[in-house]
């Protein structure tokens, strides 16, 4: 007994040294969706060498283009127009709307879009509707594929605009025949920015023009755009004629089974396409919400997929398989990091700020690195958003963040005052819930002038973790699946 | 919930290596008449041209180098920051 007693100390010392080592830990899981972010930025270049041109050729197949359209009016008539005066051979080009049991005036502007151009626009009926897209694409498509004329299809929203010369810039890929699907770079294009739209703009420069090169270069693409995807008959014939309907996820689903069919998916970064996006915070809830749930349900369907080359060398790659979780688990890395420095500062307050101050340069310089790079695949888009870039992390994380980087200049930044230290180590995870806070103050009274400021204030990414979370918890209490439609008015200008 | 697998592992490498050992696709060429190539005002539509078809091509592979330039800039931006940090600490 006496030396156990004797050990006493010698053991809380032991206990301790274990203890801090699990908290080191815990802000080194942080580093994993930093080193992750930053290899997959340091692949884009690549792009300039390893790209799929010197494998394309002029070929222009028939293309049936398929619209799923639910209460569209207000954007029909500009986006067949738009796909009318595409830079592509008019009698290899057919469109076909489905129209999801409308209420609006959608039959109509059929009506007198199928009157104007006569075998070019094809308006299809579901009596019954309201299941969601892929329903309404596999009704389309069911029709397309009774004829032989469709050699490839292009699955499109009702509210984008593609870039005349768009399309053929996406069939030359489809002449390499290990090529599946093709997609493009949407860009949002609403006329009267605000700055969620802008915000939206950054996003998806970094994850479509940016990121998507990167796939590209790995040889292994998470996600064809739901805008504009482009199939040959063939592919969509290989994976069942039919688009998944399990999931919310159904392009991803298409993306996966493409790849996993043993055919290649190509990104055009030069085919651009605007969409129009949500203008609040509600609504790109919405929509994010059911991309985040669908990435759950995806990484569930594909989980003998993960990490196993031999299973499909691109998508089951060590790399991708780092990328897709790094994402997926960013709230937890971000609750870790956390958990960890403020753990860490309550046993050593010194060894907190040493870590800290040791780590904070470089998620940093990768975040600088980052945007740096995403500006510059497209500048002109870049130079409009690079505000929303530089506060994608939120104008506090921003401001904590600097004062790390140049503790100097802030004048609270020394860490000399342990309630900002705490602040500071905590706002890591505390910056999630306060993202739902901003998504319940734009639905008060004050919401539409406050709900903005509080979007700049926590952050677009906060705000898109906080969305992760809140997919998880749906999908962990089998929440109904819920089709939310985005909510389009024709904001769309070229 | 359905899973994932459309076809066998083993089918689907066997499938690319088929696919690559194809012919590429090609469409018939393009015949634009007098009068719709006078509709368009004489102009020949990139697309009715295959070679016009090839320098586009060409235009958008050259342009990706524009992706070393944005690396140079991005590292370039990086190590300033790192240099004003170090000449301030």
């Amino acid at each position: 007994m006496n030396e156990v007693l004797a050990a006493g100390p010698e053991l809380a010392e032991i206990g301790r040294g274990v203890l801090v080592g699990v908290l080191l830990l815990f802000v080194a899981f942080g580093a994993i969706p930093v080193l992750a972010g930053l290899a997959q930025f340091l692949i884009i270049p690549v792009h300039a060498v390893r790209n799929h041109y010197r494998e394309t050729g002029p070929y222009l197949p028939n293309v049936a283009v398929v619209v799923p359209a639910w209460n569209e009016a207000a954007v029909l008539t500009t986006s067949v127009e738009r796909l009318m005066a595409l830079d592509y051979p008019p009698d290899r080009l057919r469109v076909y709307v489905v129209d999801d049991a409308s209420t609006d005036d959608t039959p109509a502007v059929m009506a007198a879009l199928g009157d104007r151009f006569p075998g070019r626009v094809v308006h299809l009926r579901r009596e019954k509707g309201g299941e969601g897209k892929a329903h309404t694409l596999n009704h389309g498509l069911r029709e397309i594929l009774t004829d032989d004329w469709m050699e490839a299809l292009l699955i499109m929203d009702a509210d984008v605009i593609y870039a005349p010369d768009s399309l053929r810039k996406m069939t030359r890929h489809l002449a390499d025949p290990t090529v599946g699907a093709v997609t493009a770079y949407i860009r949002e294009g609403s006329r009267d920015p605000n700055g969620m739209t802008r915000f939206i703009g950054f996003d998806y420069l970094a994850a479509q023009a940016a990121s998507r090169r990167a796939q590209n270069v790995a040889g292994a693409m998470a996600c064809l755009a739901g805008g504009a995807q482009l199939h040959t008959r063939e592919n969509l014939e290989a994976i069942g004629g039919q688009i998944d309907t399990s999931s919310l996820a159904e392009d991803t689903v298409t993306t996966f089974r493409t790849q996993l069919a043993g055919r290649r998916v190509v990104f055009e970064p030069h085919a651009r396409v605007l969409a129009e996006e949500p203008a609040g915070i509600d609504a790109l809830w919405k929509q994010r919400l059911r991309w985040a749930r669908g990435n759950v349900q995806i990484t569930s369907m594909y989980r003998h997929l993960w990490f196993r080359k031999s299973v499909h060398p691109g998508l089951g790659g060590f790399f991708f398989g780092v990328f897709w979780f790094a994402i997926l688990l960013l709230p937890l890395a971000m609750l870790l990091t956390s958990i960890g420095l403020i753990g860490l500062y309550m046993l050593d307050s010194d060894l907190a700020a040493s870590v800290f101050g040791a780590a904070v340069f470089v998620p940093v310089a990768t975040f600088v690195f980052m945007i740096t790079m995403t500006i510059s695949v497209d500048p002109r888009v870049g130079l409009k958003v690079w505000r929303e870039a530089l506060l994608f992390p939120g104008l506090i994380s921003f401001t904590v963040l600097a004062g790390a980087t140049f503790p100097m200049l802030v004048p609270w930044g020394g860490g000399t005052s342990s309630g900002w230290t705490l602040f500071v180590y905590s706002w890591l995870v505390l910056c999630v819930p306060t993202a739902f806070l901003v998504r319940k103050l734009e639905l008060s009274r004050w919401g539409r002038r406050l709900a903005p400021i509080g979007l700049y204030l926590v952050g677009f990414g906060p705000m898109m973790c906080a969305i992760t979370v809140d997919a998880y918890v749906k999908e962990f209490r089998g929440a109904a699946m819920t089709w939310d439609k985005t909510e389009k008015t024709g904001r769309v200008t070229v | 919930m359905s899973r994932g697998r459309t076809t066998s592992d083993r089918a689907a490498t066997a499938i690319a290596q088929s696919l690559a050992a194809r012919p590429y696709r090609i469409s018939p060429p393009v015949v634009l008449t007098d009068e719709e190539l006078a509709a368009r005002g004489g102009v020949i539509p990139v697309w009715a041209d295959p070679m016009a078809l090839a320098d586009e091509t060409e235009v958008d592979r050259l342009r990706e180098r524009r992706l070393f330039a944005g690396l140079v800039v991005a590292i370039t931006v990086v190590v300033l920051l790192w240099t004003v940090r170090s000449l301030l600490m």
